[in-house]
C-alpha cells in the first residue's frame, strides 16, 4: 500500500516542481531550526550527567537575608564539610573545592599562567567521576603539595613523559608533585579545571580560613546516601547554622541560611548572585524561536496544499468511486506530507552540519553533530520530521478527503467560503509573526546603536591589562609602576582589584547615619591613586587618593554620585562608612572624594552605589594607558621591562576595550542570529504568498483572458489579482503594531535603558514588510497579466 | 436486487430549490441490462450516482438487497461499493499519475487484497483485454478507446455484481464504441447487472429495458431490441 502512496507522492512532486520546491524549502528551514535547537538542548541537558553518582550530589549554597534583599550564592565556609559529615548520617561524603586565581606554573623551561587550578579534598574522586589515567585516585590527593593534572596539561608540560612523580613549581614559591593524570574534564561540566591540588596543602600552610566559619570562599559538594532525602537534611540545616555560626551575622543585620542545590540542576537553573545564570532562559527562548519557524513552515505547506486541492479533487473523487474510504484517503495525503518531510530532513541535516559551528559560537557552547556519541540524535531528528510531516499533512488530508464524489464528477467545485477564510487566516498569521519579528529586531538594532553611544563614564580605549596574581609581584608593584611610567608611549599606570566590565564584588557596608541592621550593599573595588586619572573619571567633590597622604590607604574611601544620593548626603566628603574586613570585624573609612557615575559593570546594569578603597597591595590587575601611535614599540618596551624585573613570570596581557565589550559582542552575535531568524520567517512567509499568488493567477487564467479581451489594462489586472493578499498583509501589520502596545510584551518595561518604541520604527517595519510582499506577488501577477488572452481562453 | 421508492433530489441555493429528480420509482432485477435515456439536464447522471451510492437522495428510499442504503454509515456504504459496484464514466477518469497496471491495482488495494493475489488478478485482466504490452504506460500515452478499456477493466477487476456506465462511449469513435458495447453485453450474459446512461439510440438498444427521464420525472418505459 505504501509503495503506491510513495510512487504517487514522488510523481506529484516532479509534476509540480515549483510548488514542491516551495514546500520543501519551507519545511527544510523549519527543520534546520528545529534540529539546531535539539542538538543544543540535548547538550545543555547532558551537563554533569557523566558523573556516576550525579543524582546524589548536591552543592551547598548560602542564602543571605537583610532588610533590603535576599542574596543567593553557591559559597560555603571551609569547616562546614566535615561538620556536615559528622552531624548528618545521611551524608556519605563531602568535598570542598576552592578556586585559585591565576597561577604561574613552571616545569623546566615551560612556563604558563594557568587560570583553572583548584584545591580539592581527596575524596573528590569518590564523589565525582573523573577517570584517572595514571596514578591512584584513592591516594592522589591525600598529601599536601600534590596535584592531579589533566591529559592536556600533561602533554603541555611533559610531552610524552609520564608526569607522575615530577615536580611543578607554582608562582616560583611552592613545589607540587604530580600524583596522577586524569582525563580532560568533558565540555558538558558546569565546572572545569586543568589541575587539582590537594586541600591538605592549605592545611600545611596553616590557612586560617580552613577553620573560619565566617569566611565563605569555598564550594562544598555533598554526596547523599542512596535513598536519602535532601528535604530531611534541609530541614535540619537552620539548626546546624545556629549551632556553628550562631548570631555572629545578626550583628551585621544579616541572617544566613544554608541550602542544598542538586548538581543536575546547576547548569540550567542556577540563579546565583555574581555567577553566570542558569541557561534555562536561553533554552526556552531558542526553543520558542524554533517552534515559531517550524510552525510557519508547516502553515505554508498547509496553505499551499489546501489552495491546490482543486487539482486533486478529481483524483479524490475517482478514488472514492473505486472504493476508497475516508480514512484511507487521509492516510494517503498524510503519507505524502510525511514523505516530503523526510526528504526535507535529509536536506536539513546537511545544512545543520554546515551551520553548527556558527550556531555554537552564538550559544557559547561547543556543539557537534556526532551520531556515534549520541545515536539518539538521529532518532530525534526522524521524530521531528515525522511530526512536522503529520502536522503539515493533517489539515489538507482532512480537507481533501471530505470531497463528495458526485460533485466532482459533475465538474462542480464548491466555492467554499470556509476554505478561503482559513487560507487567509494562515497567511495573516505568517505575516503577523514576520512583522513582530521585524519590529523587535529594529528596536534591538536601535538599542544597540544607542548603547554603543552611551558614555561609559571612563575611557576604555588604549588601555593594557596585565594580570598580577603573585604575592612577590604585588609587593614590588609600586616600584614597577614607577619604572613603567618613565617609558615612552606610556601615559598612565594604575592598579585595580577588579576589571571594569567584569564581575564586580558587592559587599555590605554601614554608611554614616545607618545602623548595623540597615546595612547597604555596595559595589566594591580597590584601586591605587593612579586609577581615577588613568581612566579619565571625573571627580565632582573632594579629591582623589594621593601618594603623598600616607593615611589614604588605611582610612580614605571614594564613593560615586549614586551612593551619595542614595544615602542622602548633600556634603559627602568627611562622612564615614564602616566596612567588613572579613572574619566579622569592621573598620571605618572616611569619604575623601566623590566621582561622577561610571559604568563599572557592563552597560546593561543599572549603576549601583560604589565603594572605592585604596588598600595597599590588594591589586589583581595592572592597567597601562598607552599612546595610540607606535603601539608595537610601546608593547615591546613594556614586555622588556616586565621580563627584566620578573624573569620567571610570563608576560600576559589583554586590552580593556576587548574585555569590556565582551558582553556587547555576545549581544551583537545574538542580534545577528536573531536577524537570520527574521529573514527566515519573512522568507517563508514570502514563499507562501509567492506560491499562493502563482496559484491565484493560474486559477483565474480564463477570467484574465476574458478581461483582457474586453480591454482591461494590465495594471488593473495586477491590482485585482492581488488586492486580497495585500489587504491581508496590511491587517497583519496593524495587528503587529497593536501587539507591542500591550505593556507586558513591550521590552522597555523589562530592561533598563531600553528606549521606548518610536512610531518611526513601526513605519519603517511596515514599509519593509509591504515592500517584500509586493515584490513577491508582482512577479506572478505581471506575468499573468501579460499573457496572450487567446491562449488563456482556448479550452484544452 | 434494487428497489427505489419515491426517490427525489434537489439542490438548495439561498431559498431556491432546483429539482433534479422527482418521485422516481424503479425496481432492478439481478442480471438485468437497463438503459436510462433523456435530454441533457434530465437527471440521468444523478440517478446513476444515487444508484451507485455516490450521492444521497433528498427524499425517498433506496433498498439494495433488501437493505435500506440511505441510513447506512459511510463506512458501510463504501464496503458495499467495494464489493458489488463498478463504475464506468464517459471521461474514463483514470488516475493520471499511475500506470495502467497501477490503475488496475488500486481498487484491489482498497479492498486489502494481498500482493500475490493482486498481481495475478491484474495480469488476468490485462490478458483478457489484450493490453499486456501497455501495462507500464500512463493514461495520456493511450488512445481514447484504450483508456476506456482500462477503465472498464478497472471496474471489472473487483468482480462486481453491477456495473453502472455513464455514457461509456461518448468520447469514442463508432468502432471503439461498439466494441465496448459488445463487451458490456457479454458481461451481462455472464450475469452482471448493467445500468447505462446514454443519448445514443443505437447504444440504448443493447439494453433489455429502457426508461426515459424528462425534467426529473420518469416518463415512460419500454423494452429494448
Amino acid at each position: 500500500m505504501f509503495q503506491n502512496y510513495f510512487k504517487i507522492a514522488l510523481r506529484n512532486l516532479m509534476k509540480n516542481r515549483v510548488y514542491s520546491v516551495v514546500n520543501i524549502l519551507s519545511l527544510v528551514i523549519g527543520l534546520v531550526c528545529g534540529m539546531l535547537i535539539i542538538v543544543y538542548v540535548l547538550d545543555e541537558i547532558s551537563y554533569d550527567r557523566f558523573h556516576d553518582r550525579a543524582g546524589r550530589i548536591y552543592r551547598l549554597g548560602r542564602k543571605t537575608e537583610t532588610a533590603e534583599q535576599v542574596v543567593l550564592e553557591p559559597l560555603s565556609c571551609a569547616p562546614a564539610a566535615r561538620a556536615l559529615m559528622t552531624d548528618f548520617p545521611d551524608i556519605e561524603n563531602a568535598v570542598r573545592i576552592r578556586n585559585t586565581g591565576n597561577i604561574a606554573v613552571r616545569y623546566g623551561d615551560k612556563m604558563f599562567y594557568e587560570k583553572h587550578v583548584a584545591y580539592a579534598d581527596a575524596p573528590v574522586f569518590d564523589v565525582f567521576t573523573f577517570p584517572m589515567i595514571e596514578g591512584d585516585p584513592g591516594t592522589a590527593l591525600t598529601r599536601p603539595y600534590s596535584a592531579v593534572i589533566t591529559e592536556d596539561m600533561a602533554s603541555k608540560y611533559f610531552g610524552i613523559e609520564n608526569p607522575v612523580g615530577k615536580i611543578l613549581r607554582f608562582n616560583n614559591q611552592h613545589d607540587y608533585m604530580v600524583t596522577g593524570v586524569m582525563q580532560n574534564v568533558p565540555d558538558n561540566s558546569h565546572f572545569e579545571f586543568d589541575m587539582l591540588c590537594s586541600m591538605e596543602t592549605l592545611a600545611a600552610q596553616k590557612d586560617p580560613d580552613l577553620d573560619n566559619w565566617l569566611s565563605f570562599g569555598y564550594f562544598t559538594y555533598v554526596l547523599l546516601k542512596e535513598n536519602a532525602a535532601p528535604e530531611d537534611i534541609q530541614k535540619k540545616l537552620p539548626a546546624f547554622v545556629r549551632h556553628y555560626i550562631g548570631d555572629d551575622f545578626k550583628v551585621q543585620g544579616k541572617s544566613i541560611h544554608f541550602f542544598l542545590h542538586p548538581l543536575l540542576k546547576i547548569q540550567l537553573y542556577s540563579h546565583l548572585e555574581g555567577y553566570p545564570p542558569g541557561r534555562i532562559v536561553q533554552v526556552c527562548f531558542l526553543s520558542m524561536f524554533a517552534l515559531c519557524i517550524i510552525l510557519a513552515g508547516c502553515m505554508n505547506f498547509m496553505n499551499l496544499a489546501v489552495a491546490r486541492s482543486v487539482n486533486r479533487n478529481r483524483e479524490v473523487g475517482i478514488r472514492k468511486v473505486i472504493g476508497a474510504n475516508r480514512k484511507q484517503l487521509m492516510v494517503q495525503f498524510t503519507a505524502e506530507a510525511v514523505i516530503l518531510s523526510l526528504i526535507s530532513m535529509v536536506v536539513a541535516m546537511i545544512l545543520v552540519k554546515w551551520f553548527l559551528p556558527a550556531f555554537s559560537t552564538v550559544v557559547r557552547q561547543q556543539l557537534t553533530l556526532d551520531f556515534t556519541a549520541r545515536p539518539e540524535l538521529l532518532l530525534y531528528f526522524i521524530g521531528l520530521s515525522l511530526i512536522v510531516g503529520i502536522v503539515s499533512g493533517s489539515y489538507p488530508a482532512f480537507y481533501l478527503s471530505r470531497v463528495h464524489p458526485a460533485d466532482i464528477l459533475k465538474g462542480r467545485f464548491t466555492a467554499g467560503a470556509r476554505k478561503v477564510r482559513l487560507r487567509n487566516a494562515l497567511v495573516l498569521f505568517q505575516f503577523f509573526t514576520s512583522a513582530v519579528f521585524i519590529i523587535q529586531a529594529s528596536v534591538f538594532g536601535i538599542q544597540l546603536e544607542h548603547l554603543r553611544d552611551i558614555d561609559p563614564g571612563f575611557d576604555k580605549n588604549n588601555v593594557l591589562v596585565v594580570p598580577v596574581s603573585e604575592e612577590n609581584i604585588r609587593q614590588s608593584m609600586d616600584v614597577f609602576k614607577k619604572e613603567l611610567r618613565k617609558e615612552a608611549g606610556v601615559t598612565c599606570v594604575a592598579a585595580t582589584s577588579t576589571l571594569p566590565g567584569w564581575y564586580i564584588p558587592r559587599e555590605m557596608k554601614i554608611p554614616q547615619g545607618y545602623t548595623a541592621e540597615q546595612m547597604q550593599i555596595m559595589d566594591d573595588i580597590n584601586v591605587d591613586h593612579g586609577f581615577i586619572p588613568a581612566m579619565g573619571i571625573e571627580i565632582i567633590a573632594g579629591r582623589n587618593f594621593s601618594e603623598d597622604i600616607t593615611t589614604d590607604p588605611e582610612q580614605s574611601v571614594i564613593i560615586n554620585e549614586t551612593a551619595a544620593q542614595k544615602f542622602g548626603w548633600e556634603q559627602p566628603v568627611g562622612k564615614t562608612i564602616q566596612y567588613s574586613t572579613g572574619s566579622g570585624q569592621f573598620a571605618t573609612g572616611t569619604v575623601c572624594g566623590v566621582v561622577r557615575d561610571f559604568h563599572l559593570a557592563s552597560l546593561y546594569r543599572v549603576i549601583e552605589p560604589l565603594f572605592i578603597s585604596n588598600h595597599a597591595g590588594r591589586f589583581n590587575y595592572l592597567l597601562v594607558r598607552f599612546q595610540p601611535e607606535n603601539v608595537e614599540e610601546t608593547m615591546d618596551r613594556i614586555r622588556h621591562r616586565w621580563l627584566a624585573r620578573y624573569p620567571d613570570h610570563p608576560f600576559e596581557y589583554s586590552f580593556l576595550d576587548d574585555s569590556y565589550d565582551y558582553y556587547f559582542q555576545v549581544v551583537e552575535k545574538v542580534m545577528h542570529i536573531f536577524s537570520y531568524f527574521i529573514f527566515l520567517t519573512i522568507f517563508i512567509a514570502c514563499l507562501g504568498i509567492f506560491a499562493l499568488a502563482a496559484y491565484n493567477a493560474e486559477r483565474r487564467v480564463k477570467e484574465i483572458g476574458i478581461r483582457k479581451v474586453l480591454g482591461a489594462p494590465s495594471l488593473h489586472l495586477v491590482l485585482m489579482l492581488n488586492r486580497e493578499i495585500m489587504l491581508l498583509v496590511c491587517i497583519a501589520m496593524a495587528a503587529a503594531v497593536a501587539f507591542f502596545q500591550i505593556p507586558f510584551l513591550n521590552p522597555s518595561t523589562v530592561m533598563p535603558y531600553f528606549t521606548d518604541f518610536k512610531p518611526v520604527v513601526y513605519l519603517k517595519s511596515t514599509l519593509i514588510v509591504i515592500l517584500m510582499a509586493l515584490v513577491t506577488i508582482s512577479y506572478q501577477s505581471i506575468r499573468a497579466a501579460a499573457m496572450n488572452p487567446v491562449d488563456s481562453i482556448r479550452i484544452e | 436486487m434494487i428497489k427505489l421508492t419515491d426517490i427525489e433530489k434537489y439542490y438548495e441555493n439561498k431559498f431556491i430549490k432546483t429539482w433534479v429528480l422527482r418521485q422516481i420509482n424503479l425496481e432492478i432485477e439481478e442480471g438485468e441490462f437497463l438503459t436510462i435515456m433523456g435530454p441533457s439536464g434530465a437527471g440521468k447522471s444523478t440517478l446513476l450516482h444515487i444508484l451507485g451510492m455516490l450521492d444521497e437522495p433528498s427524499g425517498g428510499e433506496y433498498q439494495f438487497d433488501g437493505q435500506e442504503v440511505t441510513r447506512l454509515k459511510e463506512k458501510d456504504r463504501t464496503r458495499l461499493h467495494q464489493h458489488h459496484i463498478g463504475f464506468i464514466f464517459q471521461a474514463y477518469h483514470l488516475i493520471d499519475e499511475l500506470t495502467v497496471f497501477e490503475n488496475l491495482e488500486t481498487p484491489l488495494l482498497y479492498k486489502k487484497v494481498r500482493a500475490p493475489e493482486r498481481k495475478s488478478l491484474v495480469a488476468d485482466m490485462l490478458d483478457r483485454f489484450n493490453i499486456v504490452a501497455k501495462k507500464d504506460l500512463f493514461p495520456h500515452q493511450l488512445s481514447g478507446g484504450q483508456q476506456q478499456l482500462v477503465a472498464v477493466a478497472r471496474a471489472l477487476i473487483i468482480r462486481p455484481r453491477m456495473i453502472l456506465a455513464d455514457e461509456p462511449t461518448g468520447n469514442l469513435n463508432s468502432k471503439q464504441g461498439f466494441e465496448i458495447m459488445d463487451l458490456l453485453k457479454q458481461l451481462n450474459q455472464e450475469g452482471t447487472t448493467i445500468v447505462q446512461v446514454t443519448h445514443d439510440e443505437k447504444k440504448a438498444g443493447y439494453g433489455k429495458r429502457i426508461i426515459h427521464l424528462l425534467d426529473g420525472w420518469m416518463e415512460k418505459e419500454e423494452a429494448g431490441k
